[in-house]
């Protein structure tokens, strides 16, 4: 198996190294093909990061944002494009897209990077395009105990290398019982993962320590081990997966003694601890499942919880999930729009698809806003960002166009029922 | 997570036979209150003020009045006399609309394949009905105020299906109608699960019995048969003679053509299609037969399944263009989102008044229950919904839910 993201051997380097000539020669020629310049002139610039403006105009140069504003002039040359909305691409900040396997089948594989398991051809990468997705983080699954590390990735390209935008983004740790474990168990080979890594580089250590005595070379860091390394001495986040509030009461815990930066992945009956959670300060990705019900096992009465008003009024930053399968619950529009109509301000739900995801991820400085000097992923819309019968007319990321509705034969074939007359 | 759900529930229903004395007590204070405050409740009278109605039948009256007398809608319109007395609801920049009626639901059941026969046509859903589900609290919050009950698929003639009103802690308080067609199904719900242990592999398995029919073209014979034979089943006697509609679940094409041969064999007046994610294909013939469909639920184009077929987004949209009766249904024990599928139909292609139609009128004109739902009319049941804006965004919130006039369900 090749294992370019993980063994920076020579071969690798050189292919690696190879891969981004090629790439950075036919970005040059494609911007040198569009004259460097893109304007967009919206009826509304939605930038997430400051307030909207009305009838502005975006101007891209070399894959980042040059300027925005209502009194921008457009540069000589420029392609203008004309649009009702432009607004940052979304941000997914947990999901397994191009993943046919998104867990191993043994329980501590903190080594294993989804990097290796992508197929940069899924169709879910085509779907997210045409939802307005331009910003992925796949990560590995909640069936694991230490499940991996996932990467982030744009969806354009047909190899994980040309996808990528940040290699290692966050490792997965999950309290969900699963392959037979129960509560007690899953916590405990949690804590141990930790114990047996304290193990390892104490008596790595105390071996390199004799080995310089005798003059010998020094053993080298196992690479198993790299990943949990990077996690403990906090270059990497840990996305602790808690599918109840007694999960999470553990994940606080954990992070307690081991003082991880971390993101709290929540199932959807997590909604007691946000007061919590607020006090640790801890991000969240909330459950495709927004709404769930408790009865009360004496009464029978039924009560419903909207779970992200808990952390919104708690103070938790939060970002939403989707799942595919119920209809609409597969698009963060979906999910921002019912939030809204549950109570959510609309700043805090436009914020919790491209901003907020960003900012979990550690790329915000990147991604998420439309700020002077970030990059150019930029949707252009039909309508408002929240009108239902909105559509992603146009998808621009780091300065090309990417996506254009109206060449979807996909979206057609969906729409009608018959073959585009051009298809094969 | 869902069964887990599930099994939460079932823990917590009702055991019905045990009456404790907190409960006797309790009875015994209802029948008390009921003594005392009925007359008042009898001439109690609501008065809805300032709202944006949508009455589904006729035109919106964008500042409109609605009267309401002991549940039943007395009055509508911009100019309407409040008569004295009556309890004002003043619901400025409110938008009102009928209560919504699934077409198609198992709220309140569990076990709804009877595994005793394949044809069983003479069993009725109100014998399975358990008022105190937690499903009708669920369809409420979803606006759902009627829904039609059906048998599941897995029987080629499954049972007979009613109505109910989603509020009521009896049967008889929720019961609008109790025959409101016959269930009968094609495809591979009919035959997936049968034939055995080893013909399955053990899997899918519907019943540990030998059950027939294994093949497709066995199951349009069943359903011919049991038809033909319609003399034994006074059920499908009402069928043919059109009293009631057939309701064919087809999901394919194929399954869809079937019905139609067989309607048409036996000159069945009447036929519903549910679940038929293909009748795009075959719109046109729908139309010219004037076949009402139920679509729902809906799914994402990825979805796979033994029936696996990319669904058309605006099937619903084409239908409607065509001039087919379409209506949505939930087809599920937890309600689905209708207004929400009724947004996202809107966006796909069907026009905002088709779409509101779907989830209001069509379904109560399918389930024959559209004297007394379905649209806000004088004289008709006051079950309507409030809602803080356009009822086919995703954004607008449901606020009050009214079942014959009474608040039901309100956000919190």
């Amino acid at each position: 198996m090749d294992r370019w993201s993980i063994v920076p051997n020579r071969v690798a380097l050189a292919a690696r190294l190879l891969c981004i000539g090629i790439l950075l020669a036919s970005g040059l020629a494609a911007s040198a093909q569009q004259g460097g310049v893109l304007a967009i002139r919206a009826k509304k610039i939605v930038p997430i990061s400051g307030p909207e403006v009305a009838n502005g105009v975006v101007i891209v140069r070399d894959g980042k944002i040059a300027a925005l504003g209502a009194n921008v002039p457009i540069p000589e040359g420029a392609k203008v494009l004309e649009t009702a909305v432009v607004m940052p691409g979304l941000v997914e900040a947990h999901g397994a897209r191009g993943m046919d396997a998104s867990n191993e089948n043994v329980p501590l594989v903190p080594f294993v990077n989804t990097a290796d398991g992508i197929d940069p051809v899924s169709v879910s990468f085509e779907d997210a395009l045409r939802d307005g997705v331009t910003t992925i983080h796949v990560i590995p699954g909640n069936a694991t105990v230490i499940g991996g590390t996932g990467i982030i990735v744009k969806p354009v390209g047909v190899t994980v290398e040309s996808m990528l935008v940040k290699k290692q983004s966050g490792m997965k740790l999950s309290l969900f019982p699963s392959g037979g474990r129960n509560r007690m168990t899953q916590v405990e080979e949690l804590r141990r993962a930790f114990e047996d890594f304290d193990v390892y580089t104490t008596q790595l250590a105390e071996r390199r320590a004799d080995q310089k005595k005798k003059g010998e070379p020094e053993e080298e860091f196992d690479l198993r081990q790299l990943a949990m390394r990077d996690l403990v001495e906090g270059r990497i986040t840990a996305y602790l997966y808690c599918p109840t509030d007694a999960d999470v009461t553990r994940a606080l815990d954990l992070l307690q003694t081991r003082k991880l930066k971390a993101v709290l992945v929540l199932g959807a009956n997590c909604y007691k601890t946000a007061p919590l959670i607020a006090r640790r300060g801890l991000p969240v990705i909330l459950d495709p499942q927004m709404v769930v019900w408790e009865t009360d096992p004496d009464t029978g009465k039924e009560t419903r919880h909207v779970i992200p008003t808990y952390f919104q009024k708690a103070g938790v930053k939060f970002a939403f999930q989707v799942q595919s399968g119920n209809f609409g619950q597969s698009s963060y529009w979906y999910q921002a729009a019912t939030a809204v109509s549950y109570g959510i301000p609309r700043e805090t739900a436009l914020r919790a698809l491209t901003l907020t995801p960003a900012e979990i991820l550690g790329i915000s400085d990147r991604i998420g806003s439309l700020d002077v000097g970030k990059d150019a992923n930029l949707l252009l819309l039909s309508g408002d960002p929240l009108d239902t019968r909105t559509w992603v007319d146009t998808v621009v990321i780091e300065g090309k166009v990417v996506y254009e509705r109206k060449n979807d034969t996909r979206l057609k074939k969906l729409l009608t029922g018959k073959e585009a007359p051009d298809a094969p | 997570m869902r069964s887990a759900q599930d099994g939460g529930n079932e823990e917590t229903q009702h055991p019905n036979c045990v009456l404790s004395w907190g409960r006797f007590l309790c009875l015994l204070l209802g029948l008390l209150s009921l003594i005392v405050f009925a007359p008042k409740v009898e001439a109690q009278k609501l008065v809805i003020r300032h709202a944006r109605i949508l009455p589904i039948r006729g035109e919106i009256i964008p500042d409109g009045t609605i009267v309401i007398e002991s549940g039943k809608i007395r009055a509508l319109g911009a100019n309407v006399q409040v008569p004295s007395g009556a309890t004002v609801l003043d619901v400025v920049g409110a938008t009102v609309m009928p209560g919504l009626v699934d077409a198609n639901a198992h709220f309140g059941l569990r076990d709804t394949n009877e595994q005793a026969s394949e044809v069983t046509p003479q069993i009725r859903i109100l014998a399975q009905i358990a008022p105190r589900s937690p499903d009708f609290t669920h369809a409420l919050a979803y606006g759902v105020t009627t829904a039609c009950l059906t048998p599941e698929a897995a029987n080629i003639v499954g049972g007979q299906c009613a109505v109910v009103k989603t509020s009521g802690h009896t049967l008889d308080q929720m019961l609008l109608r109790e025959a409101a067609g016959v269930r009968a199904a094609l495809g591979y719900d009919t035959v997936g699960g049968n034939g055995g242990f080893f013909r399955t592999g053990g899997n899918n398995l519907t019943s540990i019995y030998l059950r027939r029919p294994n093949s497709r073209m066995a199951a349009v014979w069943e359903l011919r048969k049991a038809l033909d034979e319609a003399t034994k089943y006074p059920a499908l006697i009402s069928v043919r003679s059109g009293k009631l509609p057939l309701r064919i679940s087809a999901h394919v094409e194929n399954d869809i053509r079937a019905a139609l041969t067989i309607t048409d064999e036996f000159k069945i007046p009447r036929l519903v299609l549910d679940g038929s994610v293909e009748a795009y294909k075959v719109a046109d013939l729908l139309a010219e037969r004037k076949v009402s469909v139920v679509l729902g639920p809906f799914y994402d184009p990825q979805i796979g399944g033994p029936e696996s077929s990319e669904p058309m987004l605006n099937t619903p949209g084409l239908l409607a263009q065509k001039g087919v009766v379409v209506a949505f249904g939930s087809n599920d024990n937890d309600p689905g989102p209708l207004l929400h599928w009724a947004a996202l139909a809107v966006k796909y292609g069907l026009s905002p008044e088709d779409a509101l139609r779907a989830i209001t009128l069509n379904a109560a004109e399918i389930c024959g229950v559209a004297d007394r739902v379905g649209s806000l009319e004088v004289g008709k049941d006051a079950d309507l919904l409030i809602l803080n804006g356009d009822p086919l965004e995703l954004t607008t919130q449901l606020e009050k839910v009214l079942v014959n006039g009474q608040v039901v369900y309100r956000a919190e």
